[in-house]
This record gives C-alpha cells, structure tokens and sequence, in this order.
C-alpha cells in the first residue's frame, strides 16, 4: 500500500525523533535535612534515610535550634539513629564545624509508606533501596536490642510505645472540638486542600490501633439520631465520620489523667537509673514526646498547656536531652 | 448527710460475671476485696447495657451522693475511685499506697495487659472457631434479652478480629509485599483451587473436604502464633517477679508484697481466669499454661480460687427498668425524643 503524498509531505514536516533517555535520580527530587557527623563518612556508599511526616526548624533554647521532625515517634527515631550512629540533627550554629554525613531526614507523605504510616527507614547502597523498615518493626527492634533483659524497663518502654495512641488521640480531640491548626503544624497540611485533608484524617485514625483500641468510641447511629441537623451540617463542614462527641470527650480525659499519673513516675524512673543503653532510649522516646507537645501542639490543646504549667521543668530536661544531638 | 451508694455495672447474668469481659470480674474482685472489710455497702448490677456508660464501655461504677451523680468508667477509673475511697491497705494495696516503683510498676503493667492479654483473650473468646460457636455466640442469649443477642455477638466478634490484627493474628493475608503483617500465608495452591467448579457430587464433596482442611490448618497455624505470643508475655510478668523480688526463693507469687494484691494483678489473674476457665470447649490456652509454666498456672489458680470465693451473691441484683438493655430502651436511647 502506498501512502498518499500529501499525507508523506505532512509526516516530513514534522520528522520524527526520538529523545534520549534521562537518567534521574529520584533521591534528588527529595528535600533533605542530612545528619552531621564529626568524622567524614563519606566514602561508604550504604546510606539510610528516615522518612518522617514533616520537619520543622524549631528554636529550642535562644539560639539553639534544630530541624526536628514534628511527630513523637518520628522524632524519637531520629534521635536513637543519631545516638546509634554518632550522629547529630541538622541545625545550630554551634555545629559549623561538623560535616554532613550521607545519611538524612526526609519529609514524605504517609501515603508512600506500605502500611500509611510514618516513620519508615529506608537504606541505599548506591541509589538503590534495600531494605525498607516500617514504624512498628523500628519500634520492635529498638525493644529488642535495647530491652532484651530488665523486666521494669522493658514495661516502661512498652508505656512509652504506646504514647503513639495518645498522640494521635490528641490530633484528633484537636481537629474534632478546636481546629485543624494541629495539622499545618504537624504535617504542614495545606488548609485549602478539603480531600487531603479528609483523608488524612481518616488515615490518622488507623496509627496506633487507635480505631482498634477506641472501637467503643465508633458508633453508626448515635450522633445522627440524636441531633440529625447538627450532623448532616458537621457532614457537610468538616470530616467527622462516626466519632460520639461525649464519649471521645470522656475518653480522652481520662486517658491524659492516666498519663499525667504516670509522667511523673516514668521521669523518675529515668532519672535514677544508671547510664546504660536502656536508660538513653527511655529518656530520647520520653524528651521526644514532651518536646514535640510542647513545640508542634496549638498551645490552647490540653496537652501543652498542662505540660508547660505543671511540668516544666521535665520539659526543660527533654529540651537538654534533644539538644545533646 | 446523705449517704454514698455505689453501683457497679458489669457484663453478666444474675449472680455471675461473664468471662466475656475481664475488667469487669476484676472489678468485682475489687470491690469484695476492698469495700467489705470497710462495711462500704454497694451493689453489683449485671445489667450489660454499654449504653449506661458515656464511653458505651462497661465496667461502670456509678456513686450517687444525694442528687449528685458521678460515673466512673473503665478499670482505672475504678481503682483511682476506691483506691481514694480507703486508703489503707488490708488485703488490697490501693495505688496510694504503693511507693513510686511498685506505683508505677503497677500503671505501667496495667496498660501492658491491657495491650497484650487482652487480645490474646479477644482471640481465644471470638476468633477460635470452636469456642465462638460453641460458648461465646450462644452466651450472648443468656447476657441480653430477645431480639438485641442477635446482633450484639456479630458486632463483638468483627470487633475481636479487627482486634487481633494489632498483635499479628489475623487470617488474613499479610499486607502490600508482606511488609506490614507478620507472616504471610505460604498456601501457594489457595488460590488456583479457590476457583476450581466441581464436575461432579463427587468432586464437590473432595474440594468441601479439602477446603475444611485448609481452614483446620490455617486455625492451628494461628493458635500457634497465639501461645508464642502469650509465651512472651507470660514470661514477661515472671521476669517482673524476679526483677521486684530478686531473693524470692519461689518462681512465682504476689509481685508486690506477701499476701497482698495489687490492682494490675487483680487484672491479670482475671485475664488468665476468662482464658482458661474450664466451660471454654477449647482450652488450649490452659493446656499450654499448665504445661509450661506450672508456678505460674498454679499460682493464679489458687488465687482466682480465694478471690472468687470472697463473692457475695447478696450484692448482687439484676437490672431494672431503664438499665435493661431491652430494644425499647436501646430505642429510647437512639432517639431521646421518644421519652
């Protein structure tokens, strides 16, 4: 068959060409914040990065700051792999003279990691993934390698896994009955985008267990029966799914009586304990959760305010831990 | 003056606890232990109405003083109330007794069996097919009253498996790339088989067979993963024991002081109570316990033994009025205007 000649003319018009391939590296595109190191590490070509929601440069003493990630259990990651690998957190002037090492910080969406949640631990050997290390299994290997004997430390550190659930009750008690002001601070959630935000709030829900612990709190009809108007108007203005008012209210309250029963104890259980592996990860899991209340939390919400007034001076001493990194 | 009266709700049926909820028996045990001694007079109503506690969780402990009503819900609450209620110490330590490590040994171990036994027991009361279908479904129409023990075990039972997931133990297949789960299923014949249509009676009767098979072994494979489990925990409190009584010539016995309980162990033993109780058709959680760790077994018998014994049936009264949870008064409930 032969092409017509007007079509042949049209198709030399426009010659076809083919562009090279670009190689690109996906690690580039990232916004980095790399440890520092004192030693110069780079010549190794293995190198991890430790994807955390978001990370802010937070002024923790008149001029001292760090670039902290805006999550407890982000934070706390950061700083055992900081404590692990002699390594400190990016920021501060008194750091000039340190180096940065390959490994770093990076923001990154929940939505990359296998199971939606943050922090994950992802480790290269020449610009190709190796290993990527979910929350819970970072979570289960610092128990192990850290708590493998002393039966009191090992409760204590299980209490304070599982401030994880009280973080995010505390997000969600936040967005239900004050504002989403928590969510630009601690994930730099854009307030214009609605379905982002809806969906993260779903996904907040399932960290932690806490939809799993709290299914008590879930109830299909209740709201709606009792107040149809108020609900379909909530439905329309924000995201709250199935969540009871009074007993999320009920239930968040006594969870933070709990802990601040317990906060007090857990410190001086710390404190007194000799320095050993065990004890430094108590006190970073303890000071990471303070510090990331007290800085990333609206100062209006319960937890921050009630930190900063009973509490300081615990709150200065986690400032002290953070700052040794 | 007008006097306190306290009403403790609790999942249940005439004078008994149901094994269903733990914290509720260790309540109980509470209060006997605790309150009679101090002539403190108060009731236990087996009303199993969630509806009654603003959080629609029992137990719920409910002190009226004249016409001041206060609701104390869920097992810390409990012991923070009665522990302030009678501060000295007889047969049970309330917490403001307690020095700062056995303090806080005592919270932090709450919220541990509370995150650890507790799924262990949703497994062994829910999940397990034969003790599902042969004691819990069937207790529910004993606890509640026509029609409401028709959807009450359903939504339980979703709610056990969803909750079991938090430990690993789910039937399900392991997440995106196993990354998530704990082992992922390796029955790579499964799926093709799923689908295969039967050609015959025959044929039907050998893949109905074979699919009983499968799910047989995917239970075991589960029960398996749930004594490892329960073997770490367990071994946990043991070690807690050694740790807090490191010249204790026995391998297990009160974690605190001699003769004298406290509230996370009253937890405990009530854990071990529901889990291995003899009514449960299947009690491989007892089997396992007895065998492995005999002190342990022997231990919490004998003293679920006392603790049951101090019950007084007396105390006890059933629900009335609006505390039955009939389907009148869960529609009074969904729609107050009603009333």
């Amino acid at each position: 068959m032969k092409v017509p000649k007007p079509l042949e003319a049209l198709f030399d018009t426009f010659p076809l060409q083919t562009f090279p391939v670009k190689a690109r590296d996906y690690l580039d595109s990232l916004e980095k914040y790399p440890f520092l190191s004192t030693k110069d590490l780079a010549s190794s070509n293995v190198r991890f990065l430790l994807a955390v929601h978001n990370v802010r440069e937070t002024e923790l003493r008149p001029g001292f700051s760090r670039f902290l990630a805006t999550d407890p259990l982000g934070l706390a990651d950061a700083l055992i792999l900081c404590r692990r690998h002699d390594l400190r957190l990016a920021g501060g002037a008194e750091k000039l003279q340190m180096v940065q090492s390959q490994h770093c910080m990076v923001p990154l969406s929940y939505l990359a990691s296998p199971d939606n949640t943050l922090p994950i631990l992802v480790e290269t050997q020449r610009n190709t993934t190796k290993c990527v290390t979910t929350c819970a299994k970072i979570s289960a290997a610092v128990a192990a390698k850290s708590f493998a004997t002393g039966a009191i430390d090992s409760t204590v550190n299980h209490f304070l896994d599982t401030l994880q659930t009280l973080w995010v009750f505390t997000l969600l008690h936040e967005v239900f009955f004050s504002s989403n002001e928590v969510l630009e601070l601690v994930f730099a959630a854009s307030p214009t985008d609605y379905l982002g935000t809806v969906q993260l709030i779903e996904n907040i829900q399932g960290w932690g267990h806490f939809r799993e612990k709290y299914g008590n709190l879930y109830s299909d009809y209740a709201d709606v029966a009792k107040a149809p108007l108020a609900a379909a108007k909530r439905l329309l203005s924000g995201p709250r799914p199935t969540v009871t008012d009074e007993a999320f209210k009920k239930a968040y309250a006594a969870e933070i009586a709990e802990f601040f029963k317990t906060l007090p104890l857990v410190a001086e259980h710390i404190r007194g304990k000799l320095d050993s592996e065990a004890k430094a990860v108590l006190e970073i899991k303890l000071a990471a959760f303070l510090v990331c209340c007290v800085n990333f939390l609206p100062s209006s919400s319960v937890l921050s305010s009630l930190l900063v007034k009973d509490h300081l001076k615990l709150v200065e001493e986690s400032i002290s831990v953070v700052l040794k990194y | 003056m007008p006097s306190k009266t306290l009403e403790l709700h609790i999942w249940g049926r005439e004078s008994e606890v149901a094994l269903i909820d733990p914290e509720s028996r260790a309540c109980v045990w509470l209060l006997f232990l605790h309150l009679t001694p101090f002539n403190t007079q108060f009731s236990v109503i087996t009303s199993c109405n969630t509806n009654l506690a603003d959080t629609r969780k029992l137990p719920l402990l409910v002190v009226k003083n004249g016409n001041e009503i206060m609701k104390h819900e869920g097992f810390y609450s409990i012991v923070e109330f009665v522990s302030t209620l009678h501060p000295a110490d007889l047969k049970f330590i309330p917490n403001t007794r307690m020095n700062s490590t056995e303090l806080l040994v005592n919270l932090t171990l709450t919220k541990y069996i509370q995150d650890t036994f507790h799924y262990i027991n949703q497994y062994n009361l829910y999940v397990n097919t034969r003790n599902y279908e042969l004691y819990t479904r069937k207790m529910f129409s004993s606890l509640l009253p026509f029609p409401m023990y028709y959807n009450q075990p359903l939504k339980f039972h979703t709610h056990a498996c969803d909750q079991v997931k938090v430990v690993g133990l789910s039937s399900s297949l392991a997440g995106f790339l196993g990354l998530s789960g704990g082992v992922p299923d390796t029955d790579f014949d499964e799926e093709d088989e799923s689908n295969t249509v039967a050609i015959s009676a025959l044929h039907e009767k050998v893949l109905l067979a074979k699919d009983k098979d499968r799910t047989l072994l995917r239970e075991s494979r589960m029960t398996i993963r749930c004594l490892n489990l329960l073997d770490g925990y367990v071994s946990h409190v043991m070690a807690l024991f050694k740790e807090l009584n490191p010249d204790s010539p026995v391998e297990f016995a009160h974690l605190f002081r001699p003769a004298k309980i406290s509230a996370s162990e009253l937890l405990l033993y009530s854990y071990i109570y529901s889990m291995t109780h003899d009514v449960l058709p299947d009690r491989f959680v007892w089997k396992y316990l007895s065998e492995k760790f005999p002190p342990f077994a022997r231990f919490s018998a004998t003293i679920t033994e006392a603790l049951n014994e101090s019950i007084v049936k007396d105390h006890f009264r059933a629900a009335r009025d609006a505390e039955i949870p009939s389907l009148w008064n869960e529609l009074k409930f969904m729609a107050p205007s009603l009333k």
